[in-house]
Formats: C-alpha cells, structure tokens, sequence
C-alpha cells in the first residue's frame, strides 16, 4: 500500500485474484488450444497437448478452490442493494462516463457485484462440466458430447467477461491496477468511481 | 493379394481446420469382410491381433463365457463376443468380431481434439497416432462403437489399425492372415462388396431370409464390414442398429467454436471502440480530495 | 481317415458326430465351410452340447453321451426301411451279399459265443458259410435270411425312431429330420462324409462306433468316393504318424502284429497273420504280409536277421497280455512295473482316475520325463495333495527340443506325410530326442558289452548304421523308414518291391515311396491339381503310395466308371485307371478284383467275422450303456453294459453303479484356445481361455442355486474338481427313458505345473476302456454337482 492512498484489497484478497487469475488464463489458453486446431502452438509452449490435458483439469481445480476463497472473502459485500440497482439502471451513463448520471457506488458498484456472481456461477458450472471431461472413462462416453458444448459455451462466456474484466480494471480506468498489484487506490480515483466508500473510508 | 504397397495417402486428419493435401495416387478402398455364418469363434484372429502388434497378455478371468476378455482394452484391440440366444426356439450361438470397423466418416476422428491424433488414410483406414494424443478421450465419446479405450498407464487411446504396418507393405491384417475358416476376407471395398453379395445369397439359400450385410450409412459405411445371417437381430451381435458418426453434433460444436471465436473477437473489439470512443477515465488530480 | 481335408469340400453332407472339429480341427474344418458355402452342402452335428461346430451347422441335435450307436444304429434301421440305401453299392462293394453260418445269431444283449466266465466272445461262431470251392456263398439277391444284409436288418430293427429318441434323448422329430438329411446320398449323384474324433473312440463301445458310421457309409455307398469316406480327425499334427509308427499298443509299425506267446516261430506268427482270400479273384493284399515282417526285421537287426534264425524273430517280445495304456497304468498300480520313460506325453493329465494314477506313478522306481517343457507327471510327488516324503520314486526330467526346433515329418488325419523345417535353434543345452534315446541305447549297449547280461543280443545287434551314430539325422531315420534294396543299395519307391527273403528293408511298410531314388517325397510342394478335386499328388506325400483315398476303387460302378462322373475318383479308360493314385493295379481291370484290396473278402465288411482284424465285442455294433450311465438300457436291461469290458482288478469299487447320489452325466473335451495341457506354457492362448470351469445346463443350475460366473463343484466316484460356472443354454435337458436327464460338460486343460493351473478333469473319469482298443471311456461317467 502506498502512503496516503486507500486500501482496497488486502494482502490475502490480492493473493487469491492472482492465483485465480493465473489458473484462468492457463485455462483459457490450454481451452482455446483444445478447441482451436490454430491454437495447438499454445500447448506446445506448455509442453505438448497430452501435458496440457493433464494441466487443465489441476489448473481447474486450483481456479475452483480459489474461488471458494473468493467467495467467501467477498460474499458480504456482494449482496445487491437499493443503490446498486440504481447504478445498474444507470448503466448507459456509465458506460458513456456520464458522471452526473451515475449514481454513486459503494465499495463494488452494481455491475462489480453481477460480475461476482456470474464469475462465481460460471465457475461451479464450469468445474461440474469439466469432471466428467476429465474422467470420461469413469463418467462413460454419453455424457461428453453434452458436457463438451456446455463447458465450451461456459467458457466463452467466462472468456467475454474477462475480456470487460481486464479492460475495466486497466486502461479503462487508469488507476484500477494498483488496487490488486499492491493493494490501494488513490483518493481521487475513489471519489470518482465509488464516492460512497470513498466517504466512508475518508469519513475515519 | 494384390493391393498396392505404399498405399497410405492421407485423407482427413484430427483437428485440422483444412483437408489434407489429397494424394495425385489413385489408390483404392481396402474393407475387411466379416462373414459371422462362417466364424467359429475360435479367436485366432484375436491372439493373432497381439501378436502382430505385441500388445501385452492381460490377466484375464472366466466370467461364465467362453469370451476371453469382458471388454476391450488398450491391451486387446480385438475381442470374439458371444451370445447365446434362442430365435424361434432354435438355440443360436452368436459369435462377433468386435474391433473398429474402420468408418468412412469416422466419428472418433471428427471428436478428436487433438490435430494429427487421429488420421484417415485414403485407403479407409484410421490410425491413432498416439504421440499426438492428448488423451482427452472425446474419440471415446465419439465412436459410435464403443471401440478406442484409454489407457491409464499412458494416458493415450488405442484400437485397431488395421494392421497398417502389414497393410503398406500389401500384405493382408493379421487376423485375416490367421482365420482359418477365411471367415474374414480381405480386398478393395468394392470387390468386398461383391463378395458379400455373394454370402448374402448363399445364407438365403441356406435359409437365413433375413441375412444382412452390415455397412453402416449413419458412419458412411465402414472398413470392415459384415455379413450377418440374422440381420434382423443386430444389437444381439453388439451391433447398432443406426450407428452415426455424430457429425451433426460435432459440426455444431465447430459452428459454437466460430461464433465462440467471433464473439471473443468482436469483445475485444468492443473494449477497442469503447476506448476510442470515450477513453479513460482518471480522477482530476491524483491526490484530489482528501 | 479314408480321404483327406481337402476331399471334404467335395461332400453334399457332412456328418459331424464324435468330434468338434471347429473347436479342434479349426483349419481342417475350413473344407467343411467350403463344402457347406461352396456346394451348398448341409452340415450336421450330433453332439450332447451345442458346439462352436454347432454355431456354424445347418442342423444340430442334442444326445446324451454314450448314446451313438442308437443314434447310428437308427439311421442304419431307417436306411433299410425306406430302401434309402445304394443298391448296386451295397451289392458290389460290400459284403451284404455274403452267407453267415448257422451258428451267429443275437439275442438279448449277446452275440452267440460269448462266454460268461471269461467275459470273451468265441468268434467262430460268426464265420462265413463256405462253398464246395472253398469261398464263401454269396446272394446277390440279398434275399437270404442269413446273408449279411438280411442280418443287418433285423439286428438293427429294434433301432426305430421312438427308441433312439428313449434311448439318446432326442425328440422323434428331430431324429427324422436329421436322418432324412444323413441318409440322403444313398444315391449315386450324392455322397456324404463323416467328421469324428474322440468322441467317438473314447467310450467302452468306441470301436463299434466307428464301425457303425462304417457300415453307414457303406449302406450310403460313400466309403472310397470323393467327398465320402469316414474321416478321423487326429488330435494333433502328427497323431496318425506315432500310430502309423506303432505307438498303438498291439501293433508294430505299419500295423503288424506283435506276436504272441502260442506263435513260436515266425513261421507260426506269419500263418496266423497272413490271411486266405475268402473270394475269387481278390487282391487280399494282407498276403504280403511275410514281406512286410520279414522287412521289418531287415531293418531293426541287419545282418543279424537271416533265414536261419527266422530273421531275428526271437529277439521281439511275445506278451501274453496287451500293451495298452491302461494295461500298463494297471501293471504299475499293482506294484509290477519297474519304471518308464514319457516322451512328448503328459500321462498323468491325460489318464483316466488320476488319483488312481497318483499311486501307480507312486509305486514305481523310477520315471523318465522327456519334453519341451516341465510336465505335470515329472512333478506328480510334489502335486497338491501329495506327500513327497512319502514318495521313493525317482523322477528323471529330460528337456528335449520341440518340434519346432527341428525338422522332421508330420502326417496330418489325412495321411499325407509332410516335411517341416527347423524353425528356431533350442535352448542352450536341450538335446534332441534322437539324441537322448540314441544315448540311452548306446549306454545300456556299452553296458550290456562291459558286463554281460541275459538275453542281450536284441540291444547288442540293433543295427544302427547312422552318420552320427549318437545323434541319427530325421533324414537318415525317414529313408530307413522308407527302405532300401539291400542289393543295389537304392531307396525303394514302392512298398511292391519288399520282398519276404532278407534283400529288402524297410522300417514301415506303408511309408515305402516316402523317401526315394527322386528324393524326399514328403518335402514336396508342388500345388498342382490336375484332377480337379482338391487331390494335390505333388503336395507332401501321403501313405499308401500317394493315393489321397483310401479304396478309391469304390468310387467307381462294375465298368469303373464313377458313381458321379462330375466327382470321378478314378476311372477305367479302357486300358488303365486315371484320377487318384488307383487302389488296384493301374492296368487290372474293374472286374478282375474287389475294390477293398485289404480285405480276404474283396469288398467292405458290414458284418466283421474276421479272425485277422476281429472285433471283439460282436459282428456288428450294438448300444451299450456307458459303463456309468443314469439310465438303463432300454434295449436290453439285463446287459446294460458291453458284455466284454475289461475290468480290471480294484476297479469295481470305483465305479458309481447307482444313480442317486451320482445323477448327472458328465464328458469331457479340449477347447480351441488349449492344446492339452502344453498351451498352460502359453501366455497369450492362456490369457484366451484362463480358468477351468464347468457347463451346467441353465435348469440344472436354477436347481442347484449355481449362478452364472460364480463356483460349482463337480465330483465322481474317484475325484472331485472345482471352477467357474458356465450356465449355458448350449446343454438342454434331456428326457431320456421318460425322465429327465442333464448333461454337465468340463475341458481338460489344466493341471498344476506352468502358468496357468486349474482343476484336473480327469480326477473324475474312470480307470475303463473300450473292448478292443481300451481306450479310456472318458466321454461319459457319472458325476454330481454342487454350488461352492
């Protein structure tokens, strides 16, 4: 944390988004490599597509139990409130950066608090489509066609919000990085992105 | 036998986005013919099988069957089913040769994942080639024959190859070498064809109305075809009755895959214009407030 | 057999009964498929369960073990009621036509002659009536009450359908539509074959069986035609060549006879072994026979073999009693044998009541085991069970090549004598079986030189002329086989040229022509077929003179033209006979002689009163309860058994006579995926068929409680066994005399040496034989049943 800024994330929380973080984009990169024949050169670079199979579901499972920390560390704050729905109405604005037209945020505005629940979502459906892929001579053949679509539409979804995710917590808002690399956030960016917290926090 | 040697052009190889080069070579389709009315059981072509192909003695136990093995196995790409069954009140013996049957539209190759796992040979052969195996077992998933099987050992899937080694160099299978009855012939699919014609009329004559050639359409016909005197009782020889190659669910997952591409691509577009239409958006001053 | 594998492509229906040749013959077998899809022939098992052969067979009938002749005997009945016999066949070929004496007749169960006290049929009842000239009387008309086709006809009238139905347990119905096939080739344009092995021969009445698929072919007219003949199936490679070599007890190579104790001299041995033709103008080609001995003796001890010792005749053994397996099993177990030498054999596996041969091995000195592999017999004092301390036998294993680790000769069921290569060198150190019974001979030679002994100059003058004498070559053994003219010192080309005055040898008669001036005619492979039929006279060779059928003769009618001129076996042009090597001279005309030239008749015997090849258990077949049977004979209830059945001395107490604490039958047999017991030593053919186990028909075991999979046992008077339970819809209830009777089947395979173990069948069968041959009656026995 540096002098004179606010902390956002503590030291564990930033631990646990990396660790999540990490284990996504091996997920991601072995997923697409697996599904796009082009892509193949990405295993390649992990060692071979039999060493990928064998890292994707262990990359998996350290994503799963991550999020199991995540869950917990955040839930409380997670829950959606009348202001959030408000900000959520209000999305156009923000997504225009219409300050005046945007409600003011707590510590996660509505659209942070969707994402976790979704990311969460995603991520259960994803484990739970992706044993049986690991273990089809257990599972049988049946269901793998079934749970090959599931897991790969389960994963473009989690693959888009990612994609939101990484620009909004880095060029989008300049500002936003620090927050998880060492943990605060300057005054002036909590003003302006979650005024509420910001009060709260400068209220001390 | 007077295939050609050196016949192995490549057809369609695994997770390859483009058909591979064709062959200039005009090389003909190989089938095995299976005819179960001349089959005896007696598993030559079965220990014939791992011994050209030096695939590991399992310990294996007497389950109330003369059948050797319960299943298949990446150690036992070959297995002689039986099953006794009564058709109008005779007691039949039925006696199959199961192994892949080599399909024209080969389910496993389509599920495959893994670019060059799997290759189809002009010739109809397909071969796994296991260093490119990532042992994800979708060919598992899909054969409609329920035929590769995973090793744990390895981590890589197995099954017949048609004795592709024997094969280039024009010489027959192995278990068409060995069978003794010659219950399992050998040739160009068409002549193959032929030749079933041929048993089909001498089973009718023998009284079998029902007798069958099995060349499965739903994989585009197979590689290794049978003739089977109760055609009207194929799930009774572990045969499907309506095998298909799920290539309409895996050219679904291939449009998924598309549009998947496609919306990943349009997202980053989409965070691309965004920043260029309202670019980034910093608090005043760093220290503001306060 | 009389033909050979490929011949049976040529057949319009083939008979398998007593044999499983799918499950044992698999590649002699394919020429039945052939014959079946080629020709459209229809292929028929008869067999107490639904075999592999019965997957693949048009018809099947299911029959209680032990029941063949009245299965056979009611084909014979329903031949002669629907005249479905061959007319000028029968009457040209066989002896339906020949008078019997008064003296023969049948009556409840016996043959006249039989003698109660000593359990042996005095066959001089049964002879021929002769004419003033001295042959027998013949009616052509087979019209005569006593000729042999009239006979036949009563003694077979009993064999109705409802009685082989009562007796086998089979349905009526289906006995007639399995005899309306069988006895369909009565016709000239039609030939059937017959498919048999032991199934046949191992049973107390197996030679009668045999006979009675003989006279069945005979009625038929299909013995000597292409496509016909009735056709052993031997249980491995090279089974005919150790039998046409003598390893059957009571004969010397190339069927001879070992002489017995009233034959005091070889003049006395050659009259009673050299027959008189019973009819004009008949080849008896047995007249030969001094040339054959006399030959023989050449070979053994050369110049050691004059006139004026009676070439060598008193150096051969002349036993009172048989040589046969069980005699000599029985010899040991009553403490009379010293010892014995075992090559290529696992007599322990392969006898009969092995706890019985547990104590007989016991009481020897000594034992020799030579073979490939470590046997189950060289390892019999440490089986499990067994108390080696208690053992003083000396047990000497020998490891000898396999036959694939050297050359040599095999003569397949169809005679034909065929060269093989070594294939691989041996281990380091296994010697040769020529080399280790070379060396035994030398030893005891060297021996009985250095210190004397009584009656040594057999040993001592054995002639044993080889390049090395202590390893001989096969090559060296195959010309002396073959023979040579000790003149001119060639090879002989024909067994024609052995003559009965020393200046010939020959170690086999019947394999002269094997070995020539021309070289080795068994390692030809030349794959020709001019005839058309599948004959391949440049193929290996085949005994006697590469003739491919045996009494081809008979393939052809009075003219010598062939019953079915599209299937010609051989045929008279007028001035000689072409097609198959002629079983005749080639130039003698049709009707110059009989086309059975072994015969003192000229033609086929339907009814046997021969006292040169005599049957001992009656002039025709008859059914007789297996020794152990759950029922009884429906024919005759007072002789339920065959009359003349050896019992040897103990061997009563053994045998389950009631039938309520041992109901079932029971018979044994091999599987595809085992040859005997040396395949234990065979991973992958173990991997293919791993455990012994148990057929038990599915009512049996709902009965019993046995489930599928899971472990039954079995057990007999003499033994008991354990394994896997097979419920199997392939064995059915029988009803047999008005109740129900269930089969249970069990393989062979497993003892307790080599990769694989597993319960030994023969713990259950019993120590009895066939009447002339003793061949173990192990196809039938009583047993009981229990889930474990």
């Amino acid at each position: 944390m540096r002098k004179n800024e606010l902390e956002r994330f503590n030291y564990g929380q930033r631990v646990v988004h990396w660790v999540v973080a990490l284990s996504f984009l091996l997920l991601m990169f072995t997923g697409l490599a697996f599904s796009y024949p082009s892509l193949t050169w990405i295993n390649t670079l992990l060692g071979g597509g039999a060493a990928a199979r064998v890292i994707h579901p262990w990359a998996g499972i350290v994503f799963s139990v991550g999020l199991v920390f995540m869950f917990f560390m955040w839930v409380k704050s997670m829950f959606l409130n009348k202001g959030d729905r408000e900000w959520l109405a209000a999305i156009k604005a923000y997504a225009r950066h219409d300050r005046e037209r945007i409600p003011p945020a707590g510590k996660y505005n509505g659209g942070q608090k969707i994402f976790f629940w979704l990311q969460i979502l995603l991520g259960i459906f994803l484990l739970l489509s992706g044993i049986p892929l690991w273990f089809p001579e257990v599972y049988g053949s049946g269901l793998l066609v079934t749970m090959r679509f599931l897991h790969f539409v389960l994963a473009l979804g989690a693959g888009l919000f990612l994609i939101i995710h990484v620009y909004l917590g880095t060029i989008a808002y300049p500002g936003t990085l620090g927050a998880m690399l060492w943990g605060s956030v300057t005054r002036g960016w909590a003003r302006l992105h979650h005024p509420l917290w910001y009060k709260e926090k400068a209220g001390h | 036998m007077n295939l050609p040697a050196n016949n192995l052009a490549i057809k369609r190889i695994s997770a390859s986005a483009e058909p591979a080069t064709p062959g200039i070579r005009e090389m003909p389709e190989i089938a095995k013919l299976v005819d179960i009315s001349r089959c005896i059981g007696c598993k030559a072509c079965e220990i014939a099988c791992k011994e050209w192909n030096d695939l590991k003695v399992e310990p294996t136990y007497n389950f109330g069957s003369y059948q050797s093995h319960v299943d298949l196995s990446p150690d036992t790409w070959l297995l002689m089913r039986f099953n006794e069954l009564e058709i109008d009140g005779n007691l039949n013996w039925f006696i199959t040769k199961d192994a892949c049957l080599h399909c024209e539209e080969p389910g496993c190759l389509y599920a495959c994942p893994a670019e060059g796992a799997i290759v189809q040979y002009e010739n109809g052969i397909v071969d796994f080639n296991q260093e490119n195996c990532i042992g994800c077992q979708y060919c598992v998933a899909g054969c409609p024959f329920d035929i590769p099987r995973f090793s744990k050992e390895t981590r890589r899937v197995y099954k017949c190859n048609m004795c592709i080694d024997r094969v280039e160099a024009g010489l027959e299978p192995a278990c068409v070498k060995t069978c003794p009855t010659n219950a399992i012939a050998y040739g160009t699919k068409d002549d193959m064809l032929a030749l079933a014609d041929q048993k089909l009329t001498i089973l009718n004559n023998r009284g079998f109305a029902k007798a069958a050639i099995y060349d499965p359409e739903g994989v585009g016909g197979t590689h290794m075809m049978y003739v089977v005197p109760h055609g009207d009782h194929l799930p009774d020889y572990g045969l499907p009755e309506k095998p298909v190659a799920q290539q309409g669910a895996m050219a679904a997952l291939a449009v998924f895959k598309r549009i998947g591409a496609y919306m990943f691509g349009a997202g980053i577009l989409a965070t691309a214009l965004h920043y260029l239409a309202v670019g980034p958006e910093s608090p005043d001053s760093d220290n503001g407030g306060g | 057999m009389t033909n050979h594998w490929k011949d049976i492509k040529n057949t319009d229906v083939i008979l398998v009964m007593g044999a499983n040749p799918a499950e044992n013959h698999p590649c002699g077998f394919k020429w039945a498929i052939e014959a079946r899809d080629g020709r459209g022939a229809k292929l028929v098992t008869i067999d107490p369960r639904f075999t592999r052969t019965a997957a693949v067979s048009d018809q099947f009938m299911q029959i209680r073990p032990g029941t063949d002749i009245a299965v056979l005997g009611g084909f014979v009945n329903h031949i002669i009621r629907n005249g479905l016999f061959h007319d000028d066949y029968v009457k040209l070929h066989t002896n339906a036509t020949f008078i019997v004496g008064t003296g023969f007749g049948f009556e409840d169960g016996l043959f006249s002659g039989f003698d109660e006290a000593s359990n042996q049929y005095d066959q001089k009842t049964w002879e021929y009536e002769r004419g003033a000239d001295g042959y027998v009387k013949r009616d052509y008309t087979l019209s005569d009450p006593r000729c042999v086709f009239q006979l036949l006809k009563k003694h077979f009238s009993r064999y109705t359908p409802e009685m082989v139905a009562r007796i086998a347990g089979c349905t009526e119905d289906k006995f007639l539509e399995i005899a309306k096939t069988i006895c369909s080739t009565g016709t000239a344009d039609r030939v059937g074959t017959i498919m048999y092995a032991v199934g046949w021969t191992m049973h107390t009445t197996g030679s009668q069986n045999i006979r009675n698929a003989a006279i069945l072919q005979l009625l038929l007219g299909n013995i000597g035609r292409p496509g016909g003949g009735i056709n052993a199936m031997r249980g491995h490679a090279n089974v005919q060549g150790a039998t046409d070599h003598a390893i059957v007890a009571g004969i010397l190579p190339g069927y001879l006879k070992v002489p017995n104790p009233s034959q005091t001299s070889l003049q006395a041995h050659l009259e009673d072994s050299t027959p008189e033709p019973l009819v004009p103008d008949t080849v008896n080609y047995w007249k030969n026979y001094p040339k054959f001995m006399i030959s023989l003796f050449k070979a053994w001890f050369g110049d050691h073999a004059t006139a004026e010792n009676d070439f060598a005749y008193h150096y051969l053994a002349k036993p009172p009693g048989d040589a046969t397996w069980l005699s000599i099993w029985d010899a040991a177990y009553q403490g009379k044998l010293e010892g014995f030498i075992t090559l290529g054999f696992n007599p322990l596996l392969a006898g009969p009541d092995i706890n019985r041969l547990f104590k007989a091995m016991s009481r020897l000195k000594w034992m020799v085991v030579i073979d490939p592999f470590m046997l189950d017999s060289a390892e019999f004092w440490k089986a499990p069970g067994m108390d080696p301390t208690e053992i003083d036998t000396e047990v000497i294993y020998l490891p000898a090549t396999h036959w694939v680790e050297r050359d040599g000769s095999f003569t397949n069921s169809g005679r034909w004598a065929q060269w093989k290569e070594k294939v691989i060198d041996p281990p380091l150190g296994v010697k040769s079986d020529t080399w280790i019974l070379s060396e035994l001979f030398w030893r005891v030679k060297e021996l009985y030189e250095k210190e004397g002994g009584a009656f040594s100059d057999p040993i001592r003058h054995l002639t044993w002329n080889y390049i090395n004498p202590r390893e001989p070559t096969l090559e060296e053994l195959a010309k002396e086989i073959n023979g040579f003219d000790l003149k001119s010192g060639k090879l002989l080309s024909s067994f024609g040229q052995l003559k009965d005055d020393g200046s010939t040898i020959s170690g086999n008669w019947l394999y002269s022509g094997s070995f020539t001036e021309q070289g080795n005619m068994m390692a030809r492979h030349g794959t020709a077929d001019p005839t058309g039929m599948g004959m391949h006279h440049d193929w290996a060779w085949n005994w006697p003179l590469n003739r491919r059928i045996l009494y081809n003769r008979a393939s052809a009618d009075k003219e010598g033209r062939p019953w079915d001129a599209t299937r010609p076996g051989i045929q008279w042009t007028g001035k000689e006979w072409v097609g198959d090597v002629p079983d005749y001279g080639k130039t003698t005309p049709p009707d110059k002689a009989g086309a059975f030239i072994m015969t003192e008749e000229g033609v086929a015997r339907i009814f046997n009163p021969s006292p040169f090849f005599p049957m001992k258990d009656g002039p025709f077949p008859e059914h007789y309860e297996p020794v152990e049977s759950p029922t009884a004979n429906a024919l005759h209830e007072k002789v339920p058994n065959s009359p003349a059945v050896h019992y040897y001395d103990g061997v009563e107490e053994t045998l389950a006579r009631n039938t309520k604490d041992y109901p079932y039958a029971c018979t044994i047999y091999r599987v595809v995926e085992r040859e005997h017991f040396v395949t234990s030593n065979v991973p992958y053919l173990v991997e293919a068929m791993p455990d012994f186990f148990v057929e038990i028909p599915e009512e049996l075991a709902r009965e019993k409680g046995i489930e599928n999979g899971k472990r039954a046992r079995v057990w007999s008077k003499r033994g008991s066994v354990e394994g896997v339970a097979m419920v199997t819809k392939r064995i059915q209830p029988l009803k047999v005399n008005g109740e129900i009777a269930y089969t249970i089947g069990i393989p062979v395979h497993w003892g307790f040496v080599g990769i694989n173990q597993g319960a030994m069948a023969n713990l259950l069968t019993p120590f009895i034989g066939d009447v002339n041959t003793r061949c173990p009656e192990f196809k039938a026995f009583l047993v009981n049943i229990e889930k474990v």
